[in-house]
């Protein structure tokens, strides 16, 4: 499997750039997709991603785009949490497969 | 969307209750790894006679038309004037057409009778070659630009060269050493690993569920899932590769799906091929 280490950088650094919350909703907006971002791009390359989540991000970049930055910011937030759930599966599919596989009746 | 997280909480039950069966001796066991395809093997066979006791292991070639007697009727007079038979026209066209270079596909497969050597693990470019990734080495080879897995030309030209494949047994080895074991134990990862919203592995479904109803249509078993490719889908109104029907079982579960040939799917046609050994060829086919 692909390593999720420099994904996880990134969100890492986007997690840093968080705590100095900028007063403008614009910038506010354009973080919170830029978080989305790279929580997406971890799940990716942990062979994880799921299209809800790009389908969000789809949805904060066009929101993004209105200049409506509420819808963003709210739809690049849902992306991130789904994103760090799909991450979660990731992590736990990691040894729990071996259990699946063969079955018996 | 509330029907489908039920079903989803529902297999979540169902993927805590999973047993292992233990080992047993064979020649293709490696110690060091545990991992042992033969005894993979030979479980999942056990696992389907019981499921299905009236089913003879050779018949889900057929898919889920094995077992699903309404259905098999259907298909059966459907085959009478096969949806697939303009693409395998098509394709031997494809086929007998030169290149630029004056040579041919048949310089590379011969009467193109050659699906039963795919997919193998090739050693010296380490890594699982499928017939798809054959046909675009051979018009490297003559100076052709390659075709795209996921266009109409590639997928007739499969077609064709199934057809006169047909009857040719599954017998896809294992050869000694790292590379091969590691593909074929990627490939069983991908297929019993957990993806997507609703959180299902391939197995989940093919294996767990297999022979059960899920929403119109009876589940098909994993065995069988690889000898009748490409297929005809009335859905796709096309004829569609064994990648794409991943790409769609992926993608019906909220994952995000790869890209044709991609190792991640290569490596789950050698898995799935070598859980098939022994069974017949049967391509192309039709289905729902
Ligand atoms: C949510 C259930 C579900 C999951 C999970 C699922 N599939 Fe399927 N799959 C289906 C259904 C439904 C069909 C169509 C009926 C059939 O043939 O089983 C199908 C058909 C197929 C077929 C075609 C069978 C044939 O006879 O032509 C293949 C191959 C296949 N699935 C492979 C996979 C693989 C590989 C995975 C994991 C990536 C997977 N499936 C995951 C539901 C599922």
């Amino acid at each position: 499997m692909r390593t999720a280490l420099p994904a996880l950088l990134l969100i890492a650094l986007a997690a840093c750039t968080k705590s100095e919350v900028p007063a403008d909703p614009a910038e506010q907006a354009r973080a919170a997709v830029a978080e989305a971002e790279a929580h997406y791009q971890a799940s990716w390359e942990a062979g994880h991603a799921w299209r809800a989540t790009k389908a969000l991000i789809d949805d904060a970049r066009a929101a993004l785009e209105l200049g409506d930055y509420e819808t963003a910011a709210s739809s690049a937030d849902r992306a991130t949490a789904m994103a760090e759930a799909s991450l979660a599966q990731a992590e736990a599919e990691s040894t729990a497969w071996r259990d699946r596989f063969p079955f018996s009746s | 969307m509330v029907r489908t997280t039920i079903l989803g909480a529902g297999l979540l039950l169902l993927g805590s209750v999973s047993l292992v069966s233990a080992p047993l001796a064979s020649e293709t066991s490696d110690t060091n790894s545990g991992i042992d395809p033969q005894a993979d093997r030979q479980a999942l066979r056990d696992f389907y006679t019981q499921r299905f006791p009236d089913v003879p292991l050779e018949e889900h070639k057929n898919g889920v038309y094995a077992f699903d007697e309404g259905a098999r009727e259907q298909w059966l007079e459907m085959e009478d004037f096969p949806p697939y038979e303009i693409a395998v026209d098509d394709g031997a066209e494809l086929y007998e057409t030169p290149f630029a270079d004056g040579k041919g596909y048949p310089d590379c497969f011969g009467d193109g009778a050659v699906k039963g050597r795919y997919p193998h693990y090739d050693e010296v470019r380490s890594e699982v070659v499928t017939l798809e990734m054959a046909i675009n080495d051979c018009r490297a080879d003559h100076g052709e630009a390659p075709l795209a897995y996921d266009g109409a030309e590639i997928t007739r030209l499969t077609a064709y060269m199934a057809y006169v494949s047909r009857g040719q047994i599954i017998d896809v080895a294992l050869p000694e050493g790292e590379g091969p074991l590691a593909a074929y134990e990627a490939g069983k990862r991908f297929y019993s690993t957990r993806r997507g919203q609703l959180n299902f592995a391939c197995s989940s479904c093919h294996v767990q569920l297999a022979g059960n109803r899920l929403r119109a249509e009876r589940l098909s078993a994993s065995l069988g899932q690889v000898t009748h490719w490409p297929v005809y889908r009335f859905k796709w109104q096309d004829v569609g590769s064994l990648h794409l029907r991943f790409n769609e079982c992926n993608s019906q579960v909220g994952a995000e799906p790869f890209p044709p040939q991609s190792e991640e799917y290569r490596n789950l046609e050698y898995f799935l091929s070598y859980m098939s050994n022994g069974l017949a060829l049967n391509g192309p086919a039709s289905r729902k």
